[in-house]
């Protein structure tokens, strides 16, 4: 019972906020992408070479990335998610 | 010309790391395999590394020498960096770990686009960074001196440089990450109501699991964590006086001069110590006929200019030999006029 | 009269409204689908889209909504007697408020979940959406100095109220950095932190603080005008997290302890309603009840601010559509349910009729938070035995804190738009957090000095901000017009109210005009006359906007 209303507080709570916190944190890993990917959108990177490594581990969220950042389609040819 | 005695010799310390730089063909690559060579005979153990792509390790010992430590003498060891085995190597691994991600029609297409990364600018320097900050840091403790035959000033420059812009590029990745970990966190202490009555699982436990205890992200931070642990142990250690030193040698012409007092600064503006000059090639004593007089009356003058220029730098003279310097008793030689006694 | 009369009859009204009316509503007008896929399904993010169970939704846009406004208007109104207030009260819930929530909702969620404001523009036109902005950029103004000028006051009148309220910062920071930082279990810190707020309250009842009477030449009201736009300039820009968000949970908290209390006294103590029906007697400077009632209460009754609520956050989280009838209808029943208690508290709550009348012959408008304060507190003394100051203490802060946590997200909105005119109409100077900041919190000092040197005198602008309430209102339901008539369904629903609203609201700036202008106030004159160009085009919009849609409608069928 006590667990039950310590749920509805806890949503009560998290609720008009959550989506302050996760857009928050969406930025900061969209960011992440950009760095990592920068060199597909433009932005030459002196790191390019280490970043390479970085960007397998990345693909999971790779769509929903290049959709939010205004590209309709894959710029990694061989990587087609959509 | 007298012998390097006492205080004329270069005072290396007990530095653990030793670059010799100078143009091409001031011999360089002699300096560094003799200096090498004295610090093996003195009981240390040394390893003495090319990173010029142009190697000319193996021609001064004699021997063939390549990508892996080989042993040339007790307490010697030599290794000649090859990058591109080194690019390969990452290239290769990347390579593995995109095509598990894609179907198998694909991986023509991964293999070529990561092809491009091979010539892309700098990324055989990343390489070499890698490569040369590993043996720096030396985690294993596999030698008590290294000596680092570099490339041409510009070159070396830039290496140098390199240390301090990966350090702060990967901690600019890892404080996003660590930030976008840390509101996870809370999201997920802070968790989601079901979203249907009698469903328990929440939208939003379910992504935090994928994210917060996900395999890949724990992957991202070590790979962070690992270069910026190798990058940042470099960089202090460049940095570090009583670690590293830097050598340049020159030979007593007009261009070598001018490109020494470049370096020089170059090397100050990053902080690196230069603590001696190699003069070589010094035309020595005793007569040597008018033409070569000649040019020992132009050499007084750049030896007073290398003087002037570098006043209370301790400088030494190596002569020109009468043949060329190769093998390991003539290393021996060349030594005794860099160095006197070698510090344990 | 006894009070639970007013209680009972209230309830039933309420209860009518939202089994009948309501469902009404949701299946002949708006026709709920429960297979419409709602946007927080189709553009789930889990971020602003996530599916979020209705008693959450309806908790959020009910502790959103219930401001300070539904207590300070009616402690206005009843200056007029206690049924012109409570017949405005119940009717325009069930007929007013409860369709401009509820619609309000509908159409955002039919809608992708777009906001009030883009959505002026899909539906009506650029034209409406430039005045839309223009309308909520002065409503924020006049919201934030309203507020502003309200606290302060109350500060002085129930010094007991200072360390309670300014106490409350620091429990909800406390609270903020327990839960985001260290993960620690909600349930105790909300106990614990509730524990210490009603503490502090107690604390406060017995320790009262007041400013200096005078302090560089300003007034103590003026200080604490000064003090609280620090404050909320400050708060805008601190992470969500510490301040704001724990902030509005122990506010929705002590929303329903504070209302369950007093309700709990009315019933118990059963005091008698000491005003009259009809007050023969109002002071001198009262404007007359019509149309000015409808803008003194316009919070409990209708009010646009909630539009911007309901679309703003709760329509991107509607699990299903039959749920808006719930969360939107019932929202703001239960608002009027604090409306109620308003009324209840400033009309029971006094001893007798003289003692009502000695309090309510003040000058035009009465400090309606300070009568709640009072009167309820006579009441829960009554019904549930706490000290008559302890009570005054916990309601003003109530009072207080609800002001405050609107007054929090009045700033923080006035500082989004502000950034967005400098993005749009390309000023880089005014995208800057500082700059904004600034902009927002200086323009609305401005108004509540210019008000009446940020004192007693400040209140006078209430029924202007009423106003500006009631014509975003009016403008969403204009909105909402528009959208049904193009889906060809019954449009009286709307129409009726927005009329009404229309026709209150434009003749109650008129006469506030003559009113101010004859107290030789021309800042108060010049915000008058802005809002007032800006109704009359709203009503010329809507005219031809809604013309436009029938004739379409016409010409297609």
């Amino acid at each position: 019972m006590l667990s039950a209303l310590g749920k509805l507080l806890r949503e009560f709570y998290s609720a008009p906020y959550r989506g302050a916190v996760a857009r928050a944190k969406r930025e900061e890993d969209d960011l992440f992408m950009l760095l990592v990917f920068s060199e597909m959108v433009g932005v030459p990177n002196p790191a390019s070479y280490y970043t390479l490594e970085l960007q397998p581990l990345l693909y999971d969220d790779f769509h929903e990335w290049h959709k939010r950042m205004g590209m309709d389609h894959s710029p990694l040819e061989w990587f087609s998610c959509c | 010309m007298t012998r390097a005695r006492g205080a004329s010799g270069l005072p290396l310390g007990g530095r653990k790391i030793l670059f010799v730089g100078g143009k091409g063909g001031v011999g360089k690559t002699t300096v560094a395999a003799a200096v090498a060579l004295r610090f093996a005979d003195a009981g240390r153990r040394a390893l003495v590394v090319s990173t010029d792509p142009a190697h000319s390790l193996g021609d001064v010992f004699q021997v063939e020498i390549g990508d892996r430590r080989r042993a040339l003498a007790p307490n010697l060891e030599a290794m000649e960096i090859d990058p591109d085995a080194q690019v390969e190597g990452y290239l290769a691994s990347v390579k593995q770990s995109m095509r598990d991600l894609v179907r198998p029609a694909m991986y023509h297409e991964v293999d070529k686009q990561v092809e491009l990364a091979r010539t892309s600018p700098g990324a055989v320097e990343a390489a070499m960074l890698e490569r040369v900050s590993e043996l720096m840091v030396d985690e294993s403790g596999l030698q008590d001196v290294i000596v680092f035959d570099t490339a041409p000033t510009g070159q070396t420059l830039r290496l140098l440089s390199l240390p301090e812009i990966m350090a702060a590029w990967t901690d600019g990745l890892l404080r996003h990450r660590e930030r976008s970990d840390e509101m996870s966190a809370a999201m997920k202490r802070m968790g989601g109501g079901s979203k249907r009555a009698g469903d328990d699982l929440s939208h939003f436990d379910q992504t935090d699991e994928t994210e917060v205890g996900d395999p890949r992200f724990a992957r991202l931070r070590e790979t962070l964590l690992n270069r910026r642990r190798i990058f940042g142990r470099a960089r202090r250690l460049l940095l570090d006086r009583d670690a590293t030193a830097f050598v340049l040698v020159l030979i007593p012409e007009r261009l070598p001069v001018l490109e020494t007092r470049r370096a020089v600064e170059a090397l100050e503006r990053f902080h690196v110590p230069v603590v001696g000059l190699v003069v070589n090639r010094v035309l020595p004593e005793g007569p040597l006929g008018e033409f070569l007089e000649q040019r020992r009356g132009q050499e007084r003058a750049y030896l007073e200019e290398i003087g002037r220029h570098f006043r209370g730098m301790p400088t030494v003279r190596v002569p020109l030999f009468g043949r060329d310097v190769g093998g390991l008793e003539a290393l021996r030689e060349v030594a005794g006029y860099v160095l006197t006694d070698v510090p344990r | 009269m006894n009070a639970i009369v007013l209680l009972v009859v209230g309830f039933a009204v309420f209860s009518l409204g939202y089994f009948f009316y309501s469902r009404f509503l949701a299946t002949k007008v708006f026709r709920l689908d429960p297979d419409f896929v709602t946007p927080a399904h189709e553009q789930e993010d889990g971020v602003d889209y996530v599916p979020t169970r209705p008693i959450i939704l309806w908790g959020h846009h009910f502790a959103a909504v219930a401001g300070a406004a539904p207590i300070v208007g009616p402690g206005i109104a009843v200056v007029w007697g206690w049924l012109p207030a409570f017949l405005w009260v119940t009717i325009g819930t069930v007929f007013f408020a409860g369709v401009h929530d509820f619609g309000a909702l509908w159409l955002s969620v039919r809608n992708k979940g777009r906001s009030i404001g883009a959505l002026t523009e899909d539906i009506v036109g650029r034209r409406a959406r430039s005045i839309f902005m223009i309308v909520i950029f002065l409503l924020l103004l006049m919201v934030n100095a309203v507020f502003g000028i309200i606290i302060a006051e109350e500060h002085i009148n129930v010094p007991g109220s200072v360390i309670p309220t300014w106490c409350v910062i620091f429990v909800a920071m406390a609270v903020g950095y327990l839960v985001y930082k260290r993960g620690m279990s909600l349930l105790w810190v909300t106990v614990i932190g509730v524990t210490v707020l009603y503490g502090a309250i107690w604390v406060g009842a017995v320790v009262p603080l007041s400013l200096p009477e005078t302090m560089f030449g300003l007034g103590a009201p003026a200080q604490w005008v000064i003090i609280l736009f620090v404050y909320a300039g400050i708060a805008s820009v601190l992470p969500v997290w510490l301040l704001l968000q724990p902030r509005d949970y122990i506010n929705g908290i002590q929303l329903f302890i504070g209302l369950a209390l007093l309700y709990a006294a009315v019933v118990i103590a059963a005091p008698d309603v000491v005003a009259p029906a009809l007050n023969q007697n109002p002071p001198d400077n009262a404007p007359p009840i019509v149309p000015l009632l409808f803008v003194t209460i316009a919070c409990g009754a209708i009010s646009g601010f909630h539009g911007l609520v309901a679309s703003g956050t709760t329509s991107k989280q509607l699990d299903r559509e039959p749920h808006a009838r719930q969360v939107g209808y019932l929202g703001s029943v239960g608002e009027g349910t604090l409306a109620l208690a308003a009324i209840i508290a400033c009309t029971a709550g006094f001893a007798t009729f003289a003692d009502w009348d000695a309090f309510y012959s003040a000058p035009f408008p009465a400090a309606g938070l300070s009568a709640w304060a009072i009167g309820g507190a006579n009441i829960m003394e009554a019904g549930l035995g706490l000290p008559a100051n302890i009570a005054e203490t916990l309601l003003a802060v109530m009072g207080i804190l609800f002001a405050a946590t609107t007054m929090d997200a009045g700033v923080r909105l006035q500082r989004y738009i502000i950034q967005e005119w400098g993005q749009i109409y390309n000023i880089p100077a005014l995208t800057g957090r500082g700059v904004s900041t600034l902009v927002a919190v200086g323009t609305c000092l401005l108004l509540a000095f210019g008000a009446g040197g940020g004192g007693a005198g400040g209140r006078v602008i209430w029924p202007l901000f009423g106003t500006s309430n009631q014509l975003l209102g009016a403008l969403t339901l204009m909105v909402m017009t528009v959208f049904l008539t193009k889906l060809g369904r019954a449009t009286w629903v709307t129409i009726v109210p927005l009329t009404f609203l229309i026709v209150m609201t434009i003749p109650a700036l008129i006469i506030q005009l003559r009113d101010f202008w004859n107290a030789g106030n021309y800042l108060l004159v010049a915000m008058d006359l802005l809002i007032l160009g800006a109704s009359i085009l709203v009503a010329l919009e809507g005219m031809s906007a809604i013309g436009r849609a029938r004739r379409e409608r016409a010409a297609a069928a």
